[in-house]
């Protein structure tokens, strides 16, 4: 017996007398079943985590950690752009002005520090990023750690000027290196992380993702215990 | 946007949120966690989470997306162990009944998402199309790309 998905159920709840599958809700006891699972799931939202996490979501985001880039040049940080590759393949076809620039920032206990290539950062450090791009952008914005193992941060994110990407990354506590590439690829984030699955294990020698056709660039870090 | 809408949209779909987050993370705290970052995301599009007709598969999407993304990453730190997840129906190919994570983990987003969509939420693959803008046949052949591999991988790890 196929029963509904749980994106029907979903709609179903929403609107029980035009649901499509109420009819099979009204015989099935499993669908029935999972329909007051969901329903007490509501209610748990409702009654405890909506009234609890309200503020945090109506604030503007990462309020905070905008005063950070106030607060890091007034500390004397020297800002590092890693200047784009807008070459980095033989079979890039790039377009002048076509510049894209990675700011990578780590929250250390003595403040915020702007990431130059081969830093060392503590294996659990918070990171947040920076770019500026000349023009519109889809960015993309993914990590290759030494064992080959690709993390996605950021996919296919329309950006345009000087952004803070929201929200950051909290590193995996493990030492060794670890690379983070950021680019501006219509192509999606899918060929993005493709691209970064080729990188495998070369992630200290390998600055730049293999076949993408937009502009890119890299920053590599190493993680200490 | 005011507050008092964000609030609005919050209470409406906030629910379905952290259903979805639920079944995906299995782990209220983390999928109350998750529920706020989702919500957040969902935000940049405020008007599809205007419209009831796009709002649910727009949630859907982005709630499978990040939760999968979760599940990943806490494997990768060995914060938790994993809950694997439930079939929801009988698959020949993979019939210890379970979507193990260091299976799921070994493909991409899109391949994950619409194997847990197919395989998890016992979605059709027109529906799966649907909810995550893609087409029918690439459901299909990522799909079977999945079980594909997912039974080659089994059988070498129980050799």
């Amino acid at each position: 017996m196929n029963h509904p998905s749980e994106l029907k159920l979903e709609r179903h709840l929403l609107d029980p007398d035009r649901s499509p599958v109420k009819d099979h809700v009204a015989g099935c006891e499993r669908c029935r079943t999972r329909l007051s699972e969901m329903e007490k799931e509501g209610e748990d939202f409702r009654r405890f985590i909506y009234p609890a996490t309200l503020a945090n979501v109506v604030k503007r985001r990462w309020a905070p950690l905008r005063a950070l880039w106030v607060i890091a040049p007034a500390a004397g940080l020297a800002t590092v752009l890693l200047i784009a590759r807008t070459g980095p393949t033989p079979d890039y076809i790039g377009s002048k002005g076509d510049a894209l620039a990675l700011t990578a920032y780590a929250s250390l206990p003595s403040g915020p520090k702007a990431l130059a290539e081969g830093d060392t950062v503590p294996a659990s450090a918070s990171l947040r990023f920076r770019v500026r791009t000349e023009k519109p952008c889809l960015l993309s914005l993914v990590s290759v750690d030494s064992s080959g193992l690709v993390s996605k941060l950021y996919a296919t994110q329309e950006v345009r000027g000087d952004v803070t990407l929201p929200g950051g990354v909290r590193l995996d506590g493990k030492a060794g290196p670890e690379r983070f590439f950021a680019v501006c690829d219509s192509g999606g984030y899918d060929a993005v992380e493709q691209a970064a699955r080729r990188v495998g294990e070369e992630v200290r020698q390998k600055r730049a993702l293999p076949g993408v056709q937009g502009p890119q660039v890299s920053v590599l870090i190493e993680k200490k215990p | 946007m005011s507050g008092d809408h964000i609030a609005g949209l919050y209470k409406t779909w906030g629910p379905a949120i952290y259903r979805r987050c639920l079944r995906l993370l299995r782990d209220q705290e983390a999928a109350r966690d998750a529920t706020q970052e989702v919500f957040r995301k969902a935000l940049a599009s405020p008007g599809k989470l205007a419209d009831p007709d796009t709002a649910l598969p727009f949630i859907y999407r982005i709630a499978t997306n990040h939760c999968l993304n979760e599940r990943r990453n806490t494997g990768r730190r060995g914060e938790t162990e994993l809950v694997d997840l439930d079939l929801a129906s009988d698959q020949p190919e993979l019939p210890q009944r379970r979507l193990v994570q260091r299976v799921l983990s070994r493909f991409d987003t899109r391949t994950q998402s619409i194997a847990v969509a197919v395989l998890v939420d016992g979605m059709e693959h027109e529906e799966v199309a649907d909810a995550l803008g893609i087409s029918r046949k690439t459901v299909s052949r990522k799909l079977a790309r999945f079980l594909e591999h997912a039974r080659k991988y089994l059988e070498r790890s129980a050799a």
